[in-house]
């Protein structure tokens, strides 16, 4: 797998293990974070729709500079984890982040491009835009530890939490989701 | 190398920008606190579930993180200042050194070490759990306005902004 291009990575991309690590951080569902659409080289679309309270900056106004960050890294973990075909949750080494211009009171979009994935480390850029993709307001780049390490002691409850990450699928996925849900999640 | 000038702004209008000013910081539940005998800006936020990271709760989220450490480096630039100004974040980075426990509040120090024209220049440290212990730090650079120019006025701010 750490072999293929970036292309055929991408092709890998799940819409499952997508949907299910928007199901896994409840920051990720708090915010509203869903799958817009799988693009034709295989990469996700990530959609994040407007509202109130993400606003930053409400003379301008302007979305908060942290929460397009916390989108934009939602969109990281997400599809790094898609890349991938174990069962650990990737966790986030480093983010940096480059605003380009102001966020105005509209939808974000994402997407990623797989850098590298090595053995532990992945490197995995975002772009984030609203309007039109050819004018982003924002482009960061993400290292995600992608092993599990010894001295980590969350990652055996995450192991665990697979199968409630899979009962989450269906209110993480949302009403206007393309993705196809496996259950009728009735809480 | 000059440092940056440390201006009292109060509390209570600082509380104010934030109550009106930011409704990201209400949803969240960032509080700030009273500025730091060293004069470093310093927030805590509260754990809550939704804040998670994780699905058994027990870490926040990485970008609950940034969003902390971004609102106080803002003010913490506000702060060196002296006054509040349209500003805006460059980048921000933030490495993250250990997972942040949600079993106490998170708590962000931040400082604006260096106050240029046009640029302001903040770094933030994020302490997790009941020992604060340092789990991430940021570092990131600001812009004032090219239209902040005149300095902004709070109390006309606060008129504006009264529903």
């Amino acid at each position: 797998m750490n072999k293929n291009s970036v292309h055929d990575g991408a092709a890998l991309l799940n819409g499952d293990r997508v949907s299910s690590t928007l199901a896994a951080i409840p920051y990720a569902r708090h915010l509203g974070v869903r799958v817009a659409e799988f693009s034709e080289a295989g990469a996700v679309v990530f959609h994040l729709p407007f509202e109130e309270r993400l606003v930053g900056n409400v003379t301008l106004p302007a979305l908060h500079g942290g929460v397009i960050a916390a989108f934009m890294q939602v969109a990281a973990l997400a599809s790094t984890y898609s890349f991938l075909r174990g069962e650990r949750l990737p966790k986030l080494v480093d983010f940096s982040l480059d605003y380009l211009s102001s966020a105005g009171p509209m939808d974000l979009y994402a997407v990623c491009d797989m850098h590298r994935v090595g053995k532990r480390i992945a490197a995995v850029g975002v772009r984030c835009w609203q309007q039109s993709p050819d004018n982003p307001v924002g482009v960061g780049r993400a290292h995600v530890f992608i092993a599990q390490s010894a001295s980590d002691p969350n990652l055996q409850h995450v192991r665990s939490d697979q199968n409630s990450i899979a009962a989450h699928l269906a209110t993480a996925t949302g009403a206007n989701s393309p993705l196809p849900t496996k259950a009728e999640d009735s809480k | 190398m000059t440092s940056p000038k440390k201006i009292a702004i109060s509390i209570e209008e600082v509380e104010r920008l934030f109550s009106q000013h930011m409704p990201h910081g209400l949803d969240t539940g960032m509080c700030l606190d009273d500025i730091d005998a060293d004069g470093k800006t310093r927030m805590h936020l509260p754990a809550q579930d939704f804040l998670a990271g994780d699905p058994a709760g027990q870490f926040f989220f990485p970008g609950v993180m940034f969003s902390l450490a971004d609102s106080a480096c803002g003010l913490a630039v506000f702060r060196s200042l002296g006054r509040f100004a349209p500003i805006a974040t460059l980048d921000m980075r933030v490495d993250h050194l250990a997972p942040a426990t949600m079993d106490a509040d998170l708590i962000a120090v931040a400082e604006c070490y260096r106050l240029t024209t046009p640029i302001a220049f903040a770094r933030c440290e994020l302490l997790s759990g009941p020992q604060r212990r340092l789990v991430a730090i940021a570092m990131g650079t600001f812009v004032l306005s090219s239209s902040s120019s005149g300095a902004f006025d709070i109390n006309k701010f606060a008129k504006d902004h009264q529903s």
